[in-house]
């Protein structure tokens, strides 16, 4: 992912009538994404309802920030609170196995350096199918929210999540981003707390897309080929130490 | 249980959380002389509007209406109570999901393509490239350059180009240019090529 933005960066700073765009990570792309949430909180008033806790995916962080950030930040003026949860594939663990610190947001270095939970902008992912959450850092405005204890994070292995999100296709009827099954997988166990604890809690996710071009990731999982990620440690320690820790 | 909102609720401003952090985020540094990035370090890559809602301390920032006509295309979109989900986990928490997946590209990412086009056109650019890596973002902005006139070129990532061809196809149905990532169109794609062949 890192070397198709630095090669696009590299074409686009050749012309002076083309330029780049970037879709998660940037201030203003998760600006854009808010629509999502603003919407949820109207809906919700229809609902006569107001969700305990709400799930997404965090690949670069745009995703979150439009289902989340409007409720957050009714928390933050005062209003009631939510636990807001992302949830990152186990393979590429930047919020819950990263460093907060300087780093590129590209593999060759072309972009401005970011405040952001990173894995080095080296790191290399194992090919998991959800693409979308491949990016080895989170962005600026996320990480920092994770610094503040204003949302929380979770990584889970993608067998659980293929599994929920097969549930969610036989059960609601809409087959999932494999991005999307990531949420999926966390909403059930969040219910599976709320059975422990006794609770009825409100739980809302992001079902940011659907998985019609996915199918031959849904192929290999139901004959069995997929397997969880275990990550190269060494590698993992080699490309977290070129993070400028803050 | 399904909630919608009709065409003229779809939001008329993003919301921007700076405006309601107490503590900011420390700034983004220049990759050479690692100061802070100002706006002229970002404006040969991105139009002035976007750098300024980069960095706007605003808590609401209106939508253009040519965007909001063209999130009308497919916003509000419907928040639904999943009770068949509820009923399979034999739970008593309530589950609601916003689904997003009814965008022309199939996901969120079409919310900020369209903006993006919308800002590059009105400074007079021609041409719009990006990556995309499961194929989502290159085909949100693929439907999004479409609506305004805009050239857009895609390095998409070769593990997914070759996975999800039909990816391609739908690119290039909205107008695209698609190569797969590391190419040889460019000074970091040889060098990776050079370095590791296999990633070709």
């Amino acid at each position: 992912m890192g070397i198709a933005i630095s090669e696009a960066v590299e074409v686009a700073v050749q012309d002076e009538h083309t330029h780049y765009a970037l879709g998660s990570v940037l201030n203003h792309v998760l600006l854009h994404q808010t629509v999502i949430g603003q919407e949820a909180i109207r809906q919700f008033e229809l609902a006569d309802d107001y969700p305990d806790v709400v799930i997404a995916p965090l690949g670069g962080g745009s995703n979150f920030a439009g289902i989340a950030f409007p409720f957050i930040g009714e928390g933050l003026r005062g209003g009631k609170k939510v636990r807001a949860i992302a949830v990152e594939p186990a393979s590429c663990p930047k919020l819950t196995r990263g460093v907060f610190g300087y780093d590129f947001g590209d593999t060759a270095g072309f972009t401005p350096l970011i405040p952001m939970y990173s894995l080095g902008h080296d790191f290399m992912p194992p090919g998991l199918h959800a693409g979308g959450l491949r990016y080895h850092g989170a962005s600026a405005l996320c990480s920092h929210l994770l610094n503040e204890k204003n949302m929380e994070a979770v990584a889970l292995q993608q067998l659980e999540c293929f599994e929920a999100g097969l549930l969610f296709a036989k059960t609601e009827g809409i087959l999932p981003a494999p991005e999307a099954t990531h949420a999926i997988a966390q909403v059930i166990r969040e219910a599976a707390q709320a059975n422990e604890a006794g609770d009825n809690r409100t739980i809302l996710f992001n079902l940011c897309g659907h998985g019609h071009f996915d199918l031959s990731a849904y192929e290999d999982f139901v004959q069995g080929k997929l397997k969880d990620h275990v990550l190269d440690e060494s590698a993992l320690k080699k490309s977290i130490a070129s993070v400028v820790v803050i | 249980m399904k909630y919608f909102l009709s065409p003229d609720q779809t939001p008329k401003q993003f919301y921007n959380i700076m405006a309601d952090l107490t503590n900011r985020p420390l700034p983004p540094l220049h990759p050479q002389t690692k100061q802070p990035v100002g706006p002229q370090d970002l404006a040969p890559l991105f139009p002035m509007e976007l750098i300024k809602q980069e960095v706007s301390g605003e808590r609401f920032i209106e939508i253009p209406d040519e965007v909001r006509s063209l999130y009308q295309l497919y916003r509000p979109s419907p928040l639904v109570r999943a009770k068949r989900l509820e009923k399979a986990l034999k739970t008593n928490a309530k589950i609601y999901y916003k689904y997003e997946g009814g965008s022309p590209s199939g996901s969120h990412k079409t919310n900020t393509a369209i903006a993006q086009a919308y800002y590059n056109k009105q400074e007079g650019i021609k041409k719009i490239v990006t990556e995309t890596g499961a194929g989502q973002w290159g085909t949100a902005l693929s439907f999004a350059c479409a609506q305004f006139g805009l050239e857009c070129e895609v390095f998409m990532v070769r593990g997914s180009y070759d996975q999800k061809p039909y990816r391609k196809v739908i690119m290039e149905t909205f107008g695209a240019t698609v190569h797969p990532s590391p190419s040889t169109l460019t000074q970091v794609g040889k060098q990776q090529l050079e370095k590791d062949p296999l990633s070709l």
